[in-house]
């Protein structure tokens, strides 16, 4: 498998630079290249980028904040002129920095942490897919939670709350981390805090998702995707 | 009402001076991120085939860099500042034939402490100006760096000649190094130069706290 690459930068020979170390690395390929933040959105939306190198200062927006107004982001490989330490970006969650000039031997170390990243959660999904649950902390004890049970997962600030039909555990995690635990056929994220389990949906009117007496929102940017995800070969209707 | 008279035009004059310096100080700064994204745009110029000019470009860019941002007097460590100085007896090499040696000799014991930034680099580049030419003797600059006792050693060492030279005598180089040895290491270094006529030798030893 390659990874999807997605280069953005405002400089013409920064991105011929990038592209032609992408494809002298043979687990990248070139997903795509902009000269401006804007214009990447519905490619990263797509959900099909799965690494991006975004240049910090850029014309309209920052690499920074175009990066933490994304609502998905992929991973992300900094390239900038300043030094690393000079950065803010290490509150967001970086793989790397690259530092301009930006050689081949340090391009491809970052490269590599992309590929551990990927090979990580291709493990992690498939141990997790080999039994139908998993456990837990809530209340200083472990909990078996089954997939079939959960009805949505909700994001609180540092905790996340799961919800069944009977009971909802609240525990110490990122959401970000049950996205990517949940396999992504069952579950689906409909909202920047919340993960509905496809098959336990009621109902679905406007922006409102119904699973018994909870109302979960569909965010307004995603409910395109979220619909044609949600209804695909399942919608029966007149054509 | 003389002295008056005297006074205020003397502070005018200061004022001024001031002024001037201030404006020479923003002249001589230049935009870093202008400098590196084009450093970065002229890398990828060069064809990859041509790893040679590529990497030469590549720790130009990281000597200008350590140079700009380690000015705020802050320590750094010695590593970096080994770093530094190999790039910067490389390039030299790199512009010169093979009539001229350049030698760096460092021990495992130099590493895990820190040094003021830019400290021994004056010692270099004093020792690169004052080469010898010779057409068919060895022209060679000689860096080794130790630690020992608690003390690091820093040693450097190139060949001359004592025909005239388009470079002005004076040592501004060293007297500086002596003055800044004097405000960041007072009572804890020693300096000591011996020339012969066919070598110029600087040996500095800093005590580490």
């Amino acid at each position: 498998m390659k990874i999807r690459s997605l280069i953005i930068d405002d400089e013409p020979l920064a991105r011929k630079g990038l592209k032609e170390y992408i494809t002298d690395t043979s687990f990248l390929e070139l997903a795509g290249e902009f000269d401006s933040p804007l214009q990447a959105t519905e490619l990263i939306s797509s959900g099909t980028v799965q690494l991006l190198f975004l240049d910090i200062q850029m014309p309209r927006i920052t690499g920074l904040d175009y990066f933490k107004s994304l609502q998905q982001p992929p991973p992300v490989i900094f390239t900038t002129a300043y030094p690393e330490y000079a950065l803010e970006g290490f509150e967001v969650n970086a793989l790397d920095y690259l530092v301009k000039p930006i050689s081949f031997e340090r391009f491809l170390k970052a490269a590599h942490k992309a590929k551990e990243y990927y090979e990580l959660k291709e493990r992690n999904r498939a141990e997790g897919n080999s039994g139908d649950y998993f456990f837990i902390k809530t209340d200083s004890k472990l909990v078996k939670i089954f997939y079939d049970e959960i009805l949505f997962v909700e994001a609180l600030q540092n905790y996340v709350t799961i919800h069944t039909a009977t009971r909802k555990y609240m525990t110490y995690l990122t959401f970000r981390a049950v996205e990517e635990y949940l396999p992504a056929e069952q579950f689906l994220k409909v909202h920047k805090s919340y993960i509905v389990a496809a098959s336990k949906i009621d109902s679905i009117e406007a922006n409102d998702i119904r699973i018994g007496l909870h109302h979960i929102p569909i965010s307004r940017n995603q409910k395109e995707e979220v619909m044609e995800k949600l209804l695909r070969n399942r919608f029966l209707k007149r054509e | 009402m003389l002295d008056y008279g005297r006074l205020q035009k003397r502070m005018g004059e200061i004022a001024k001076e001031k002024a001037e310096a201030e404006l020479n100080f923003l002249k001589s700064q230049i935009n870093p991120h202008f400098v590196f994204n084009t450093l970065n745009a002229i890398y990828f110029l060069i064809q990859k085939e041509n790893a040679d000019a590529r990497n030469a470009l590549h720790r130009f860019s990281d000597m200008l860099r350590y140079q700009l941002y380690e000015m705020g007097g802050q320590k750094v460590p010695v590593e970096k500042e080994i770093a530094y100085l190999r790039d910067y007896m490389d390039l030299q090499q790199l512009r010169k034939d093979d009539r001229y040696t350049v030698r760096f000799h460092c021990t495992e014991q130099v590493k895990g402490f820190s040094i003021e930034p830019l400290l021994l680099v004056p010692l270099v580049e004093n020792a690169f100006k004052h080469i010898s030419h010779h057409k068919h003797q060895p022209n060679e600059v000689e860096v080794s760096m130790d630690r020992q006792n608690g003390q690091f050693i820093f040693d450097i060492r190139n060949s001359r000649e004592l025909l005239p030279t388009t470079e002005k005598p004076g040592g501004i180089g060293l007297q500086n190094v002596r003055r800044r040895l004097e405000l960041l290491y007072p009572g804890k270094h020693q300096l000591t130069i011996r020339e012969t006529d066919q070598e110029f030798l600087v040996n500095l030893n800093i005590t580490l706290s």
